[in-house]
């Protein structure tokens, strides 16, 4: 298995499935996925699909797909129908595996490349596997594949290593202090790659996670946080503000000690906040800072230098290094302001953007241009300055930009840029009605909340002079 | 008094109308969160801040977290003293 769980003594508790209400300990989940995993026999390696939700089921598949040396690509099992085929048929992966069986994978598994559905002794765990046997290989080192952004659909996947998943999930478990009495709840979906490493860095040290699939407003969700007692609670910015209108005092959590943000810059005053939250009851907040791209985590703010470094994003992981490159030259000098570049054995080994490229090696050699610019203080501590990529956090969720325009492209003309929590979309067509019928089509294909596109109708879109979109002058009218 | 009261669940139908974005004709008694399309928890807390500005109220933790359905947001609006029922 990934992370050799044999270390862990059989009888400590490892997933609880919240909808089963059941414990499943260390020695149980080595059983399932020991059975998944023989089910997952095939004449080469192999490249499984495994459409997830937050249950003990998907977590099985996982890690079973791991353990049989297959490279795993992690899905959210709630991509309409339509995204999950063109996903399929692009990478036509040779075993579709899910926690639920719906009529989407039947007819699914009709079209190319064609696949038998097989039962597993177990409930819950379903499969299919592909009917020919592909020419194509699959890297060697190659492990698991992250969307780059979780909700369009994109065949774009970032390959990571079995070192890459391993490197980061210690370094993680070493600052966070995490250990076998320690337990999460899955408040991120585990297909994203911070919802991965909490999984991760959970099952590597012993400690445990509670999978659910309810949602922070869900009276569900902290029903099941108080009653397995859970210690540590992950989540994003949007996550953030949902809890301070919630109010962690008035949720009634005595076993919470441990609070983690990443996936977007919170606030400096929410950071203040939450620290002050956590301090009150002897416990930790920590910010952090990441991209799929680097498996998971690049930075982490220990929560002892809270509230002397609000606003920063700490220090690299161990095992990694920053700089930031100025005119061409990496520094680590103070007030520098660059691009961030990270350097570390948990930088991805690279995309893929079809089933060819799954057998391409390292083209990174471990070091990540992020796309974000910063600067180091004094100490050595990172502050971001902005984002030089083209994609936007709504709601949490990281959207491509250009993903978005091509889906609208099909209408004429289009723009998008970001601001704020919204994305600003300049059309050079289209009425009100139109905006309205496109908006609820973004919302259920993004699946994200309508309100967070914004429309506006344009004579012309600005240009700069060698013919591309002026980005930069739309993002001044917002 | 009925033209008002009828006005109050008129107000909190096309506050869950604009939100979450059903269909005005859609049964109301329907609608769950979690299940409905729409209602995420990005809906929800758009939906408590939209019904908090409606009705001039606060809502405390736990009639966020138990707003639920339609039917519970009746009975949360209805225990912060608005009047629905005829």
């Amino acid at each position: 298995m990934l992370f050799d769980t044999e270390r862990q003594p059989a009888q400590s508790p490892a997933i609880h499935d919240a909808a089963l209400g059941k414990w499943f300990t260390y020695g149980e989940l080595r059983e399932l996925v020991e059975r998944l995993a023989q089910s997952l026999a095939y004449p080469q390696k192999a490249l499984a699909f495994c459409f997830t939700r937050n249950d003990l089921a998907s977590v099985a598949w996982y890690l079973a797909a791991v353990q049989a040396g297959h490279a795993v690509a992690l899905l959210d099992e709630g991509l309409t129908r339509e995204f999950k085929a063109a996903l399929i048929s692009s990478y036509a992966p040779d075993f579709i595996l899910a926690s639920v069986d719906t009529t989407d994978y039947a007819t699914i598994s009709e079209e190319r490349p064609g696949y038998d559905s097989a039962s597993t002794p177990e409930p819950r765990n379903y499969f299919w596997r592909r009917k020919s046997v592909p020419v194509q290989t699959v890297h060697a080192d190659l492990s698991v594949l992250l969307s780059t952004s979780g909700s369009t659909g994109s065949p774009k996947f970032v390959r990571l290593s079995g070192k890459n998943v391993l490197s980061n999930a210690l370094s993680i478990s070493q600052v966070l202090e995490i250990d076998a009495p320690d337990r999460a709840i899955s408040s991120l979906p585990f297909h994203y790659s911070y919802g991965l490493s909490v999984l991760n860095t959970h099952l590597l040290t012993g400690a445990s996670e509670v999978m659910t699939n309810e949602g922070l407003t869900s009276p569900a969700f902290w029903n099941a946080f108080r009653e397995t007692e859970c210690t540590s609670f992950a989540g994003v910015p949007y996550s953030y503000q949902i809890m301070k209108r919630l109010d962690v005092d008035k949720l009634n959590l005595p076993s919470l000690r441990v609070m983690t943000q990443a996936g977007g810059r919170l606030h400096k005053d929410l950071v203040a906040h939450f620290h002050q939250v956590m301090a009150a009851r002897s416990g930790r907040f920590y910010v952090m800072y990441g991209q799929t791209e680097a498996t998971a985590r690049i930075a982490i703010l220990p929560s002892q230098f809270l509230p002397e470094k609000l606003g920063s994003a700490g220090l690299a992981i161990p095992g990694g290094s920053l700089s930031v490159r100025v005119e061409g030259r990496l520094t680590t000098e103070a007030n520098q302001v660059g691009e961030l570049v990270y350097t570390g054995p948990n930088v991805m080994m690279g995309y893929a953007n079809s089933r060819e490229d799954l057998s391409l090696g390292d083209a990174l050699g471990g070091t990540l241009e992020t796309g974000d610019s910063a600067h180091f203080d004094e100490e050595g501590f990172i502050f971001f300055e902005g984002r030089m990529k083209r994609d936007a956090k709504v709601f949490g969720l990281r959207v491509n930009l250009d993903e978005v325009e091509n889906l609208l492209r099909v209408h004429g003309p289009t723009a998008v840029v970001a601001g704020g929590e919204n994305l600003q979309i300049y059309c050079e067509y289209g009425e009100a009605e139109d905006f309205a019928r496109y908006r609820q089509d973004l919302a259920a294909k993004l699946r994200v909340h309508h309100s967070a596109f914004k429309f506006h109708r344009i004579e012309q879109i600005p240009t700069t002079p060698s013919g591309k979109i002026n980005y930069p002058a739309l993002t001044a009218k917002t | 008094m009925p033209a008002n009261t009828m006005s109050n669940l008129d107000t909190l139908k096309s506050t869950f109308v604009d939100v979450i974005g059903v269909d005005p004709a859609i049964d109301f008694n329907s609608l769950v969160y979690g299940s409905t399309p729409g209602w995420d928890s990005v809906a929800h807390m758009a939906l408590v801040a939209a019904i908090e500005g409606s009705f001039d109220i606060m809502l405390p933790t736990d009639d966020v977290i138990d707003m639920s359905s339609f039917a519970k947001a009746k009975e949360i609006v209805a225990k912060h003293g608005v009047a629905l029922d005829a």
